[in-house]
């Protein structure tokens, strides 16, 4: 037999976060900055690594969805399997 | 639980252990349960919607397939005709349809923004104008191209047709001209989108979404015994920062990195709990696994059996042969040598590794009850190695001048995120993208048996004792029932998808129900489950995950054996066993 265990959420209200060194608001200011820095400082870095300002490029241009997590998320897997199954099932063969 | 599962003190488990018992209230009282029903509901309304509702151009597509099969028969490659029957079939869709647009248009996600967040969800007139301008010219210019490379191809496929096709001199020019063409003609496509930037305003949409989604999982709450009124009080919140999770996804600079909304979500929730702390009015909201398992039942009719056919013989052993070869290796060397510190994070990171990133890693991590920081350290090693992966691997594939097809067939079997897949195989050329992203789709297939093999051996044998034999009923009751719907969900939208027919499944159920509908719901409710892992998280749980490195060991040893045997399996699959299915991609 299987001993019940039964999922309580967390008590709420500030339990979660770690004991404050720094006022909760401010480290929430700091977080929110470094999310900031991340996205428009790091992130800009990506046309000073050889490959990726290209792939950032192919990703523009074709308007990619890099970040899709499933092939429905995205066009590229229809088509191309829509293709590549014409291709296969209507593959020329007039012979020269 | 094993003794060598790392054991958290402040946090429950992501996943409940079922009851030793059963009873006929589980069905309604039971969140796995719940998340089944309310994933069939929306999966019935998606096929009252679109299968009685089939586009008037589809009564076209024999006459499509008549053409390419005649012009097949007529030439030695394919002709001008030809591509324009597969073009001309591939635009018919369910979803472009009046009313298909508008529920797209009401469940959308924010759209793509460089420097001001507000951009993401309403665009003026004044500001879709001048987005489109600067393309405006080079959309002209590329549509004249693509004019001059047709009649290019239609003189050198006339001069081929002149002499009955019969000079391969000829024949090789014509193909090569229909070649050119077809790269114009899809350039010209791309200009002619961001020549053509249409006004938005996003903000009464996601408010209407908001209510929606609020009253529906409400409902589910309330016949579970919670409280309606205080779901729908916290709801909005965590609802906001699912919104704000996507606009970090669809940054201009942070989408080239292939940060998705699952990572940004987690992120923001860390950022409320371990500063001023979860609000304890939003918490009744935080239903991490309501969410994901009914997100899970929707994704399970995305799992269409019939895609692993899609390429053919080599596609299947690359990726059904290659993947899960990968996967039970990765497990074992984690378990007898790496001694992983928690044999859910194994299996997590294992599968998130060896088939496709996020989409494995939540149905694993579901599957096998890991905990929710097991899932999230899962889903963050993924993203770091898939930025590195989507940029190295064509990098390396162009250096040694691998073929288009060996190349898209060993990114899109390697590269966790299917995105990031698409993007590689781009890279590259037009055949590696579609070989690339054909592969990854018969890969995600793949998660559909992988979940479940999970979940019954994880009952079976891993949560019993040594030497203990354990009855189907304890099996039974130990089995996450969500993922029966998930499964259940698999099997009915394959047997629909294979009744349709190939070109009907494409119109009505890939561009239909799922496109059109129930895979955007899927997509908020796992951004709804990864805010609220965030929320009730805190980061001092990660650190006796991250002990000696044996998480990233792991991985790395995990993907490097990948891409070295998926390198060869490709070759020997692609070139030497079917190298006719290869010259016909």
């Amino acid at each position: 037999m299987i001993v019940k265990e039964t999922c309580t959420l967390p008590a709420a209200g500030g339990d979660l976060a770690p004991p404050a060194a720094l006022n909760p608001w401010l480290r929430l200011l700091v977080g929110i900055a470094l999310i900031l820095f991340f996205i428009f400082g790091i992130g800009s870095l990506a046309q000073y690594i050889p490959g990726a300002r290209h792939m950032a490029q192919v990703i523009e241009e074709r308007h990619l969805r890099a970040t899709a997590i499933y092939y429905t998320d995205f066009e590229e897997p229809a088509e191309g399997s829509e293709r590549i199954r014409d291709s296969l099932d209507y593959t020329p063969d007039g012979k020269p | 639980m094993a003794a060598d599962t790392v054991k958290s003190k402040a946090e429950p488990d992501y996943v409940v252990i079922d009851s030793g018992k059963t009873s006929l209230r589980d069905l309604y009282t039971k969140e796995d349960w719940m998340a089944v029903w309310m994933g069939f509901v929306l999966l019935i309304v998606g096929l009252l919607i679109y299968l009685p509702n089939p586009p008037e151009k589809a009564a076209e597509i024999p006459k499509y397939n008549t053409v390419m099969k005649e012009e097949a028969a007529k030439a030695p490659f394919k002709t001008i005709e030809w591509h324009n029957a597969s073009s001309s079939k591939r635009g018919v869709r369910a979803r472009d349809q009046e009313f298909g647009k508008t529920i797209q248009a009401f469940l959308a996600a924010p759209s793509d923004w460089s420097s001001n967040p507000l951009d993401a969800v309403y665009r003026s007139k004044e500001a879709a104008d001048a987005l489109s301008a600067p393309f405006k010219e080079a959309a002209d210019k590329a549509k004249a191209a693509e004019d001059t490379a047709l009649a290019a191809a239609k003189a050198a496929q006339s001069a081929a047709a002149a002499a009955s096709f019969k000079d391969p001199a000829l024949n090789s020019t014509a193909e090569k001209a229909i070649k050119g063409w077809q790269e114009a003609k899809e350039k010209a496509s791309k200009a002619k989108g961001k020549a053509s930037v249409k006004p938005f305003n996003r903000v009464p949409y996601l408010i209407g979404l908001c209510i929606l989604l609020a009253v529906f999982f409400g409902i589910g709450k309330a016949i579970m015994g919670n409280s309606f009124g205080k779901f729908v009080v916290g709801f909005p919140a965590v609802f906001l920062l699912a919104v704000l999770a996507y606009m970090a996804e669809t940054q201009a600079l942070m989408k080239y990195w292939g940060f998705g909304f699952p990572l940004w979500a987690i992120v923001f929730g860390l950022l409320i709990s371990n500063t001023v702390g979860t609000p304890k009015w939003i918490m009744p909201a935080v239903c991490t696994e309501y969410f994901i398992k009914t997100g899970l039942v929707l994704l399970g009719a995305e799992i269409l059996f019939n895609k692993i056919l899609a390429i053919g013989k080599p596609g299947i052993f690359l990726a059904w042969i290659c993947t899960p070869i990968t996967l039970v290796l990765t497990y074992w060397v984690g378990q007898k040598i790496i001694k992983m510190p928690s044999k859910t994070l194994n299996i997590t990171i294992s599968a998130d590794m060896s088939v496709c990133g996020v989409s494995a890693a939540i149905a694993t991590a579901a599957a096998c009850k890991a905990k929710k920081e097991e899932l999230t350290l899962a889903i963050g090693l993924s993203m770091v190695f898939t930025a590195i992966c989507m940029v190295a691997q064509p990098a390396f594939a162009k250096l040694v001048n691998m073929p288009e097809v060996l190349a898209g067939a060993w990114m899109g079997a390697t590269i966790d995120s299917t995105g990031a897949v698409a993007a590689a195989g781009a890279f590259l050329g037009q055949k590696a993208l579609y070989v690339a992203a054909t592969i990854k789709m018969i890969q995600n297939v793949l998660i559909g048996v992988v979940a479940f093999c999970v979940a019954v051996y994880w009952c079976a044998k891993v949560e019993c004792k040594p030497g203990v034999s354990v009855s189907w009923w304890e099996i039974w009751y130990r089995f996450p029932k969500f993922v029966v719907g998930f499964i259940v969900a698999s099997i009915v939208f394959s047997i629909i998808d294979q009744s349709v027919g190939k070109d009907m499944s494409s119109v009505m159920i890939d561009h239909g129900v799922l496109r059109g509908f129930t895979r955007i719901a899927r997509e908020w409710f796992f951004a709804l489950a990864f805010t609220c892992i965030g929320l009730e998280t805190n980061f001092k749980e990660f650190g006796p995950y991250f002990k000696g490195g044996k998480p990233i060991t792991l991985y790395v040893f995990g993907q490097s054996f990948q891409l070295a045997f998926t390198l060869v399996i490709g070759y020997i699959m692609f070139y030497i066993v079917f190298p006719e299915i290869t010259a016909a991609i």
